[in-house]
């Protein structure tokens, strides 16, 4: 390696709370070069990103970061611009009030855009010089005509909100630019835009780290391609001389097809019964998709989080939904669990019954339980105790719920109950005890634990080992199986692939909110899916020969659309 | 000492939960402003008396039973500022019923608590419908309910009030206090035997006998503490703001709108999600404050025997929000307690009792009650802090 390189990163490591996101990652990039950074979800690389953008402060990782050969130890994300290095991250990072023209120059206001006399917070802001200024970056995107400079950003669709973003990281001047999944919101039109001027770039000599689930648009512009698994690197590839199905494997490891525990197929009696859960046509609107349809029309703007799907769960099956970022799997969810905030169209039946779904309590009552992704945010109450938790959700007997709320809490019942559910689920905590100061397993079991007192007909899980530790996890698997044993049709989002091919019965991968395959959980791959999720290839049509001939061939034909 | 059936506990089982428990702390903080009153030779005479005593917990019933109120919409995320003008529209709706139309008390009463509980609920309906921060709702009520009470009242006072009326403000006879105090141990001590019978039987662990014996004893002192100073016969009002204590933390400890406000207040999406109806636990509480406002409305009227529109309830929205601050309620939500409540408005009212006869003058009197408030919230902040 005589070249040196524009950035370095060496033996990367970073744990959050005894889990650890990175264990020994390396990284570099030459000058000029534009590196894709591939991996499947949870594989570290968002972790990557924000030790190199200084959103984790050096003090918090262990390993070295080096710009153009020399160590930096970046503490906020100010000391990476100022080292060059600029970011388009995957959340927005726009302030919505603000008009585009501010968001585009915002932290940068003094530095030859209307610039002040006085620095820091006491200098002028030269509203004209900064529109005049914004004018000219959008025109370079040649998006003026779309966007308004003086406009706020809320008042953009998603997509042109991505615009921004993208137009603010290129136009900082940046030696080294990052970005993590650009095109997700992205129209045809403005990808092609954006390659063109990424390509610009590469000749001016600037660095680009691009990220993206799109096998495509990475063999289209990356020069090199790094693959992250485990939150290890596994190896660099030159893009002209490898190909998907390469980086696909390396993303997934040589570990998969038969090794480890895997689902069998369902016992005969329950490979008849009737369907739990039957969802026909499901449509879920992206948030301010009205608004996305109005400004593009171009063939790639997605409208739909979910987009007609349809699915079925036995009592007793275990069926995983898989796909990348943003393919609409919590969407999927969050809506049968009656959170569709912008309304769905499409039909769900549980136990034969339609179901309304227009609160959460709607879908309890119909015998539905949602484990949420956001175990902190949304799963738990974590200033209340365990016992507090576990015994939260309203009765379900008929007497109990009319008197629901006035209804009087019998304590020692409850601590009876607690106490139960703390010995059965192995909860390594007191009753007492608030479930903050719980571990990541041990919460998420009281999360599930919450549900066990009248077993749900229907069990949504959403990453539910996400952040929990190897020991908590096995627990969680055989509690899953347990239930379904008991007969609980159980619908599983995860992105551990692992995990899906342990317990799933069957796989259904999602692409774009539209349902692409279904699997059979005995017999696919780790390559299948990720193959199939990210479009690398043109779906392999022998894995769809594999999942038609699956034992329950009472299903529905996988459904294709391509 | 361990009962038969239930598994053995040592003496001090569940000593540190108590001993740890914010409102304690809080009691001791009161006690020790009783005993340094009680010292002092300014105050010593006037202040350690069973009439001063009886005449401070009677000015503060009217804090307390709308800090029930209070305790309930803060512990869900939530602000009611319009409790002071919402007593001023109680109060003139009372005076105008009994005064110009001649209607018994009950029909006073009744009105008065209808009409502040739809109040209540149109402030609850907007928060929850609309999604309007319940500070703005009710900064808004702040001041259009005070110019509801002067618009009805012609701006002028009202009185006097009926006789049955002023019965909500005078004593009930010595004998009946006493009975009710009787009464009150007795309930109490039922209460503790029996949950410990019931744990026994159920195999859970008990509070050890040190825990227990210490329960009884607070429960027996306090009991003999109400006898002694309300030996004249109890203030009216003390009785219904004991009762909405009473109500208010069997509905916290024991009743599913109790666990649901705290979890709505903890984390109102996880609770949402686990099945809480959130909307009509919020709007629950609404009314309730709104009919305690009442409430405390009618014993102000009654003891001052007569509604002035423009003071009444004054600023009284901030002195509930301090007593329910200083008594542990988080104003983030989530946490709280009613017991808590009683002790921070005992603490407001001797405060202002104490110090008038320390001789502060009220200005000062001003001043000193604010660092108090920020003293306890800072002392609850970095406890919460060490604890984390």
């Amino acid at each position: 390696m005589t070249e040196a390189l524009a950035l370095e990163l060496v033996a990367i490591e970073k744990s959050f709370g005894g889990v650890h996101a990175l264990r020994g990652a390396d990284l570099g990039a030459r000058p000029g070069e534009i590196l894709g950074l591939c991996g499947e979800n949870g594989a570290g690389k968002s972790t990557l990103l924000k030790v190199l953008s200084g959103v984790y402060p050096a003090t918090s990782y262990a390993g070295t970061v080096r710009v153009r050969g020399e160590a930096r130890r970046f503490m906020t994300t100010r000391d990476a611009e100022h080292a060059g290095i600029a970011i388009v991250h995957q959340e927005l990072m726009l302030v919505p009030e603000l008009p585009v023209s501010a968001n585009l120059v915002l932290g940068r206001e003094n530095k030859g855009v209307g610039g002040g006399m006085a620095k820091g917070l006491l200098g002028g802001i030269d509203d004209d010089a900064i529109e005049a200024h914004a004018r000219k970056l959008l025109a370079k995107f040649g998006v003026e005509s779309d966007i308004d400079p003086q406009a706020p950003v809320s008042s953009l669709g998603i997509g042109l909100q991505q615009v921004v973003e993208i137009v603010r990281a290129l136009s900082q001047d940046a030696k080294i630019l990052i970005l993590d999944e650009p095109t997700a919101a992205l129209t045809g039109k403005e990808t092609d835009r954006l390659m063109e001027w990424l390509r610009g770039l590469r000749q001016d000599g600037t660095t680009c780290i691009y990220v993206s689930h799109r096998m495509d648009e990475i063999f289209t512009i990356c020069d090199r391609i790094t693959v992250l698994r485990d939150g290890r690197t596994v190896g660099t590839v030159d893009a002209k001389t490898t190909g998907p199905d390469e980086v696909v494997s390396m993303m997934v490891g040589h570990t998969v097809g038969g090794k480890g525990v895997r689902a069998t197929a369902l016992a005969g009696a329950r490979a008849e019964a009737h369907h739990a859960l039957v969802v026909s046509e499901l449509t879920v609107r992206l948030p301010g998709a009205r608004i996305a349809i109005e400004a593009g029309g171009d063939d790639r703007v997605r409208t739909d989080a979910v987009h007609k799907v349809s699915l079925t769960v036995r009592p007793g099956e275990i069926v995983a939904v898989c796909g990348a970022m943003g393919s609409g799997r919590t969407a999927l969810l969050s809506t049968l669990f009656g959170c569709a905030e912008n309304g769905f169209t499409g039909q769900v039946r549980v136990g034969g019954k339609d179901v309304a779904l227009e609160s959460p309590r709607d879908a309890i009552a119909a015998g539905i339980a949602l484990i949420p992704e956001d175990r902190k945010g949304r799963g738990l109450v974590l200033g209340m105790s365990v016992s507090d938790n576990l015994t939260l959700p309203p009765p379900r007997s008929r007497v109990a719920k009319m008197l629901e709320w006035v209804g009087i809490i019998d304590e020692e019942e409850e601590e009876l109950l607690a106490a139960r559910r703390i010995k059965e689920l192995h909860i390594r905590g007191a009753a007492t005890a608030e479930v903050a100061t719980l571990s990541g397993g041990n919460q998420q079991k009281v999360v599930i634990g919450k549900w066990l007192e009248n077993p749900p007909a229907v069990l949504l899980l959403d990453e539910p080992t996400r952040g929990v530790d190897v020991g908590a996890r096995e627990e969680i698997y055989g509690l899953l199986t347990e239930l379904g044993n008991k007969g609980t049709a159980i619908l599983l989002a995860s992105s551990d692939l692992p995990e899906v091919l342990r317990l799933a019965h069957r796989v259904l991968v999602l692409r774009h909110g539209k349902l692409v395959a279904e699997l059979d959980g005995a017999t696919t791959s780790e390559e299948a899916i990720v193959t199939i999720a990210t479009g690398a290839t043109d779906i392999d049509t022998s894995l769809l020969a594999a999942a038609a001939s699956r034992p329950t061939a009472s299903t529905p034909p996988a459904a294709l659309h391509s | 000492m361990t009962t038969a059936a239930g598994p053995r506990s040592p003496a001090t089982m569940g000593l540190r939960e108590i001993v740890s428990a914010r409102s304690l702390r809080t009691v001791f903080v009161l006690l020790g402003m009783w005993m340094l009153l009680a010292i002092h030779p300014e105050s010593r005479e006037s202040f350690l008396s069973a009439g001063n005593f009886s005449n401070l917990t009677a000015q503060v019933a009217e804090l307390v039973i709308i800090g029930v109120g209070m305790t309930l919409v803060i512990l869900i995320g939530g602000i009611d500022l319009s409790v002071g003008a919402g007593m001023a529209v109680a109060g003139v709706i009372a005076a105008k019923l009994q005064i110009d139309m001649h209607q018994p008390a009950w029909v006073a009463v009744l009105a008065a608590v209808a009409v502040c509980g739809a109040l209540g609920a149109w402030h609850g309906f907007l928060v929850t419908r609309f999604g309007i921060p319940p500070f703005i709702v009710t900064l808004s009520g702040l001041l259009s309910y005070r110019g509801i009470g002067l618009v009805l009242s012609d701006a002028r006072g009202l009185s006097p009030m009926g006789e049955d009326f002023q019965k909500l403000g005078g004593r009930l006879p010595p004998t009946i206090s006493l009975a009710l105090c009787v009464a009150g141990l007795a309930a109490g001590v039922a209460l503790v035997l029996k949950k410990r019978a019931r744990r026994a039987s159920l195999a859970l662990p008990s509070e050890g006998s040190l825990v227990f014996g210490l329960k009884l004893g607070a429960i027996a002192a306090t009991t003999a503490f109400c006898a002694v100073i309300y030996q004249d016969g109890v203030p009216v009002p003390v009785v219904i703001a004991a009762l909405a204590v009473a109500a208010g933390a069997f509905i916290l400890r024991r009743m599913r709108l109790g666990r649901y406000a705290f979890a709505i207040g903890g984390n109102s999406e996880a609770a949402r999600l686990s099945g809480v109806p959130v909307a009509k636990v919020t709007m629950t509480i609404y009314i309730a404050i709104g009919v305690l406002t009442a409430l405390a409305g009618m014993v102000a009227a009654a003891r001052t025997n007569g509604v002035t529109p423009g003071n009444m309830g004054l600023t009284r929205e901030l002195h509930v929000i301090t007593a329910v601050v200083i008594g542990g309620t988080s104003l983030t939500g989530g946490r709280g307690t009613m017991v808590g409540t009683l002790i921070g408005a005992l603490i407001f009212g001797t405060l202002s009792n104490g110090m008038n006869m320390l001789g502060v003058n009220s200005n000062w009197q001003l001043i000193i009650t604010g660092q108090i408030l920020l003293g306890a919230s800072l002392l609850d902040a970095l406890s919460s802090k060490k604890a984390t």
